[in-house]
């Protein structure tokens, strides 16, 4: 059996009733469409919320005090005295999977330059800030080890303060009151973005000594950073801070520790919901246009009852008519899916164009997984709901098929 | 002989009641032979044509067609029957309007599993013995009836059957272009095919060798046509 010459000839047929064709096809196309388009959307969004992740930095590790009620507070008395800054320097000496660690020490207070004046907050951190939070420098320079030896009185922006204090002018070299002493910006930081409710602009950052000294008095820490030599060391990292950390805390466990792990792991979940929701969806719409293209198959049986009777009269095995309808339903599901998958594509580019507009860094991501499965799935229906109209017209008696009206 | 038949008959169960359509019915046609079956409407011509062309099997008896006993053949073996050695004309043609003359002749060679260059050169040949080869592009609708017939003959034809059967082929056809059908099977006769033609014109049937006479499912007379209209008288 030849099935190219049965293929033309049910491309011949469809496009015989051009209307009706073009119809039935329509499911599939929305079918097709609607996977590639939705796919593509949830992917952009996976990809930029994970771009956005990483720019975070994956393998992070964040120390902070735990906050301790009064009951919990009167039985340790005494024994702890909280996050201090050697913590962070032992933990940095002593654990070998801490590649990088910076302590953290926010400083709550009133910031000023010229006329332009806002509350906020100064970060005094180490020089291995700006690797351990994958922070770029725009202009100037990073904090030094210098800085931090030497106490000095220097700081870092971000975007959004220069934006607040600065406005036009270039603050290289200017003067900033942080409180009521004067610093001067040596270093501008490059965007970054925010992420879950955090500007990651709405940064300054100055000497962790420097902090220290003049603003709080003592060395405790809002927090410290650890960054982890890799991902699967985690863990361990995370077992190997905590034991170090009850050793030198008396065993008061006064601090927690957190790690982007579980914020990737989150994200992972919702994607994953989506990606079930709209993946059902679309699902649910390709079995409908099966089912339409069933109804069309069992009507166009009907209407050539004579037809297939005077095949068979000719010789046509019960295979050859099966194939003959099989083809025809396939060939409806085949170009129902090549359409389906150049529209879904313009949809999906569509949507990624809106999608940006709201949120910057949303795009869609045409995944060619999703158009294959696309094209697969259209094919599986067109042949699954085509299997019941072939075979019906295959079991047709030739000697009554033939006298049909 | 071509074909035998030993007490076939054919019921048909139309809900509680059985139809006897044929009813234990005998006879021989040789190759060779230009044989009409007359009989009233619903006399089972229709059901007889039916069974010699192995379009469905006897329910009792035996069918014999070139020595292969019909009744006990399987669908896909009938087809095969169907397609390499038997040729119908129907009284409507029954030709696909979407194809040209030419690819209407050519489907049964597409069934035999031909390749095209043998198909299109056997059907353009079939097309040429009914006089029609300047209409072989044709679409059936660009054609008049006799045209249309003459389509389907070649469509018999091009399989080189060992019968041709032929189903009341002029009763759609003005009486002009009918005696130029009756003319054609005749001249098909001649060249040594063997014919059936079922029809209730008692005319038509005059022309050929030998009438079988059906009524109520029972051969009533399978004799020379003119004791068969002595028959009627």
């Amino acid at each position: 059996m030849n099935f190219i010459e049965i293929f033309t000839d049910a491309i011949k047929n469809l496009s015989s009733n051009k209307l009706r064709s073009a119809l039935t096809m329509l499911g599939v196309i929305i079918g097709v469409s609607a996977v590639i388009s939705m796919s593509s959307i949830v992917a952009g969004g996976e990809r930029m919320i994970v771009e956005m992740i990483e720019k975070l930095g994956t393998n992070l590790l964040s120390v902070r005090p735990k906050k301790m009620d009064k009951e919990d507070r009167r039985n340790t008395v005494g024994r702890s005295k909280g996050l201090r800054y050697k913590d962070a320097e032992i933990v940095k000496a002593m654990i070998p999977h801490a590649e990088k660690v910076t302590p953290v020490i926010n400083v709550r207070t009133h910031l000023r330059h010229g006329d332009n004046d806002r509350s906020g907050m100064a970060e005094g951190v180490l020089e291995s800030y700006l690797e351990i939070q994958n922070y770029e420098i725009d202009r100037g320079r990073f904090l030094s080890e210098e800085d931090t030896d030497r106490f000095k009185k220097v700081a870092v922006l971000g975007k959004e303060i220069v934006k607040d204090l600065f406005e036009e002018e270039d603050p290289l070299g200017k003067d900033l009151k942080i409180g009521n002493q004067r610093f001067v910006v040596i270093g501008i930081l490059k965007e970054k973005g925010s992420l879950h409710g955090i500007n990651y602009d709405d940064t300054l950052l100055i000497p962790a000594t420097t902090a220290i000294k003049l603003f709080n008095g003592n060395d405790k820490l809002t927090s410290f950073v650890v960054k982890v030599d890799h991902r699967r060391n985690m863990k361990k990292t995370d077992e190997m801070i905590r034991n170090l950390l009850l050793q030198r805390h008396d065993g008061v466990e006064d601090f927690v520790i957190r790690s982007q792990d579980q914020l990737i792991r989150n994200t992972e979940m919702i994607i994953f919901t989506f990606r079930v929701i709209l993946g059902g969806t679309a699902a649910l719409s390709l079995m409908v246009g099966g089912i339409g293209i069933m109804n069309i198959m069992l009507v166009t049986v009907t209407e050539r009852t004579a037809e297939i009777g005077l095949r068979k009269a000719l010789g046509a095995s019960r295979r050859a008519v099966l194939a003959q309808f099989l083809i025809e339903s396939t060939a409806i599901s085949l170009f129902g899916g090549v359409i389906g998958i150049l529209l879904g594509c313009l949809m999906g580019m569509g949507f990624g164009l809106l999608a940006s507009r709201a949120i910057t860094g949303w795009n869609a991501v045409i995944l060619p997984s999703a158009v294959f499965l696309g094209f697969f799935f259209a094919m599986a229906v067109g042949i699954t709901f085509g299997l019941y109209p072939a075979y019906k017209a295959a079991r047709l008696d030739p000697a009554e098929a033939l006298r049909y009206q | 002989m071509l074909i035998q038949f030993k007490a076939v008959s054919k019921v048909y169960q139309m809900g509680e009641v059985a139809v006897h359509a044929l009813h234990q019915n005998s006879f021989t046609i040789d190759s060779g032979e230009f044989v009409s079956i007359v009989g009233p409407s619903g006399s089972g011509k229709t059901t007889l044509l039916d069974v010699i062309g192995c379009l469905s099997r006897p329910t009792n008896g035996c069918y014999l067609f070139k020595e292969e006993e019909v009744q006990n053949l399987s669908d896909r073996d009938l087809a095969r029957i169907r397609n390499e050695k038997i040729g119908f004309i129907f009284q409507t043609f029954h030709l696909l309007g979407r194809n040209t003359a030419l690819a209407n002749v050519a489907l049964p060679l597409f069934y035999a599993g031909l390749p095209k260059e043998a198909r299109m050169a056997r059907a353009r040949e079939a097309l040429s013995q009914v006089g029609l080869s300047d209409r072989i592009h044709h679409r059936p609708n660009q054609l008049s009836g006799g045209q249309q017939q003459r389509v389907a003959i070649a469509r018999a034809l091009v399989n080189n059957p060992d019968i041709i059967l032929a189903d009341e082929p002029t009763g759609n056809l003005d009486s002009k272009s009918g005696g130029e059908i009756i003319e054609l099977l005749h001249t098909l006769h001649k060249h040594g095919h063997t014919l059936i033609l079922v029809t209730h014109d008692k005319e038509l049937a005059g022309l050929t060798d030998r009438t079988i006479t059906i009524k109520d499912g029972r051969i009533i007379g399978s004799e020379d046509p003119r004791k068969q209209m002595e028959h009627f008288r």
